[in-house]
């Protein structure tokens, strides 16, 4: 069975040790701002101008990660396919994309990766891998800081400091929560990168 | 890749379910030409061509993935075993979601002067999903009467 297009492996060590550092650094910037926020006692009237520089860096480290992560995640898939994993949903691009398209973003990302895992462990009959729990709870941790986020914003935006606690307990409940998400994927990143470049070495070698 | 083929053995058949027209699978595994293995997971068959796959059975079975869905389309047997059958519920399922959002918002504009957030954001959805589908069956037809002519050999 021959795949339609040939991929070529590209080094993406690269951009998985980046992509783990910011992310590292966003789940650290996460702890920070919620040690702060619960240290005020959840009062938005006594939010220091400190407070407002972290969110700020919050923000630049998290949109960093995300394009490190996103181009890592290309390469990943593409080097899954160059690795012999023939039959994987999409394209690469499409791996990026389903962050994007709104409603398919709640569930195509998961399975992305899922599929690469699996599919970076066993890259001749990956269908026949499995992939571990780590990723379902990543991912779980990924759409609750998002949406508890997400309602801390809404809540901001419509009622401004008026939302008080309730606004601060979501902003709090996201923090919280972006920590685990952050590191998982870290680590899934570090894992899919080295059985990657653990069947490159066996590749190159046979 | 939305079609493929496989020319080998089944070695296992786990079968999930059978419904009315199809059938599902947990996994279907093929005993390869070089030896190796290949897995087919959460695969959905048409009743026709699930009837010829049985542990055993050796030939060329034609694959396909359409978005997140895969499943064997057809299957030529070294016994003489010539079936197609490639199910189009979800084509119809994308169809009509694509349909009744459109209606909904078109009454709804009608009627209330705005669209709705969600049946616009499943409009948009639906279309190209009817056409992945759309488009995936009509290769598989393809492959499939391009290939017309191969016999397997007997195992």
């Amino acid at each position: 069975m021959a795949e339609a297009r040939a991929w070529t492996f590209t080094d993406a060590s690269a951009a998985a040790g980046w992509a783990r550092r910011l992310l590292w650094a966003d789940a650290a910037l996460s702890a920070v701002a919620a040690a702060l926020a619960l240290r005020r006692g959840l009062d938005p009237w006594r939010a220091s101008q400190a407070e407002l520089m972290l969110g700020i860096g919050q923000l630049i480290v998290y949109l960093a990660g995300a394009v490190i992560a996103l181009r890592w995640l290309y390469l990943a898939n593409a080097n899954a396919r160059a690795l012999g994993a023939t039959d994987l949903m999409g394209s690469p691009g499409l791996a990026v994309g389903w962050f994007f398209i709104p409603l398919a973003n709640l569930v195509m990302p998961y399975a992305t990766v899922r599929d690469m895992w699996r599919a970076s462990a066993n890259p001749k009959d990956w269908q026949a891998a499995s992939a571990p729990a780590t990723i379902i709870l990543w991912w779980i941790c990924w759409l609750a800081a998002g949406i508890t986020g997400l309602i801390a914003f809404r809540l901001q935006i419509e009622f401004a400091k008026e939302a008080g606690e309730a606004m601060e307990t979501f902003y709090l409940a996201s923090n919280l929560i972006a920590i685990p998400a952050a590191l998982l994927f870290a680590a899934i990143i570090g894992r899919i990168q080295a059985m990657q470049d653990h069947s490159r070495l066996i590749q190159t070698l046979s | 890749m939305a079609v493929s083929i496989i020319d080998g053995r089944l070695e296992e058949v786990v079968l999930r379910r059978r419904r009315k027209l199809a059938s599902i699978y947990d996994r279907l595994t093929f005993r390869l030409a070089d030896g190796g293995t290949k897995t087919w997971a959460k695969a959905i068959v048409s009743n026709d061509v699930a009837d010829h796959l049985k542990p055993g059975q050796s030939g060329r079975f034609y694959l396909y993935t359409a978005i997140d869905h895969r499943g064997v389309h057809g299957v030529r047997t070294a016994d003489g075993a010539d079936v197609y059958g490639f199910g189009k519920q979800n084509e119809i399922i994308a169809l009509v979601i694509t349909a009744v959002t459109t209606i909904t918002n078109i009454l709804s504009v009608t009627v209330l002067g705005h669209i709705q957030i969600l049946a616009s954001i499943l409009m948009v959805l639906g279309l190209p999903m009817y056409f992945a589908y759309r488009h995936t069956r009509v290769q598989a037809e393809r492959q499939y009467q391009a290939d017309a002519g191969f016999r397997p050999p007997a195992a």
